[in-house]
């Protein structure tokens, strides 16, 4: 029990940034991560430290994030019939430099895209501990990279896009590009 | 291959060191709570399950029986029980005494066997020797025009000939 907990306190963070990323909620990913750890509490007898715990955690979030994006996406059909006819609410382009637009963006993903996403860009793990942490092979992990950063370019649009001659007002780089 | 842009990596780093976290304690964790708050969704659950199936027999038998009264359902199931325990009552009425079908096939049945037995309907010869084969004409038995009787028999048929043909005698034979 003291070991689960100290893992908890150390964890949660981690994953609690991680679902957030994915699902662009805050309180429905306290809600995955905490379930989350309710199910791996009920399988810590049987976990085998084969692979890092963080990993086996972020495996359990990310699925339990894939489940509460499936019920949201079944409760938004519904709306979506109800508002037939209504015009709906289109994105601002122009607010693509707001702070959360990448957040946003990496919802629209699949979980599973914006997941290992998140896990390198901002969690820094390589190609075989994402692996570890989805359940899949390390080349499907550097497949799902590439689809996630093309959609994230195309999606954020030129504001993310390749830098242009001369940078952007107010947005710190850090050795001047990608060019 | 599409080179990521260093400014979605930072955005997303700046937006995620945003989100302020209180310190996880594990004492408030959802896995340290006792287990009958989980067992509280379950009992709601099977709850409403029951509920829906209740309705959902409700709404059978509302339609099966005609009536929403209980009483009246328990009482057509226990007639339906009765019914399949019952022995197969054995035919009081001899085989050829069966009730008929069709009207046409009693009136025929009554005039003692002329036509009982249905003919097989065959196109009649026209004026022209050519058989008639008018697509309007529907086959259904007709008396036998040797007996001689050429009563028009539209009026004991079910239902009127659409063509509004009349039947010929035939007395070619």
């Amino acid at each position: 029990m003291e070991d689960f907990d100290r893992l908890y306190q150390a964890a949660y963070p981690k994953l609690l940034r991680t679902v957030y990323a994915v699902l662009g909620d805050h309180a429905a990913a306290e809600d995955c991560v905490q379930d989350a750890f309710v199910r791996a509490f009920k399988a810590w007898p049987r976990f085998r430290p084969e692979r890092p715990p963080e990993a086996w955690l972020h495996q359990i979030a990310i699925n339990g994030a894939i489940s509460y994006r499936r019920h949201v996406r079944l409760r938004q059909v519904g709306e979506l019939v109800r508002r037939l006819g209504r015009p709906g609410l289109e994105p601002d382009p122009s607010q693509a430099l707001i702070s959360g637009e990448v957040v946003a963006a990496l919802g629209r993903l699949p979980v599973r895209e914006a997941a290992a996403f998140v896990l390198r860009y901002y969690h820094g793990y390589n190609n075989r501990e994402i692996a570890q942490a989805t359940g899949v092979s390390e080349r499907t992990v550097g497949a799902r990279l590439a689809q996630a950063r093309q959609r994230l370019v195309r999606d954020l649009g030129p504001a993310y896009g390749r830098l242009p001659t001369s940078p952007l007002p107010g947005v710190a780089l850090g050795d001047g590009g990608d060019a | 291959m599409v080179e990521m842009p260093d400014r979605i990596a930072a955005g997303l780093t700046a937006e995620l060191d945003a989100v302020l976290l209180v310190r996880p304690r594990a004492a408030q964790a959802r896995y340290h709570l006792p287990p009958r708050a989980a067992g509280i969704g379950g009992l709601a659950m099977a709850g409403a399950t029951a509920a829906v199936l209740v309705i959902a027999v409700s709404g059978f038998a509302t339609v099966a029986t005609g009536s929403a009264n209980p009483q009246v359902w328990t009482g057509q199931l226990a007639a339906g029980m009765q019914r399949l325990q019952a022995p197969v009552p054995a035919r009081s009425s001899p085989p050829g005494r069966e009730q008929p079908a069709i009207p046409g096939a009693a009136a025929t049945a009554a005039n003692g066997g002329e036509g009982g037995k249905p003919e097989i309907r065959r196109p009649a010869p026209g004026p022209g020797g050519q058989p008639s084969a008018d697509p309007a004409d529907s086959p259904r038995p007709r008396p036998d025009p040797s007996a001689g009787h050429n009563e028009h028999r539209s009026s004991l048929s079910p239902s009127p000939r659409p063509s509004g043909q009349t039947e010929l005698p035939t007395s070619s034979r």
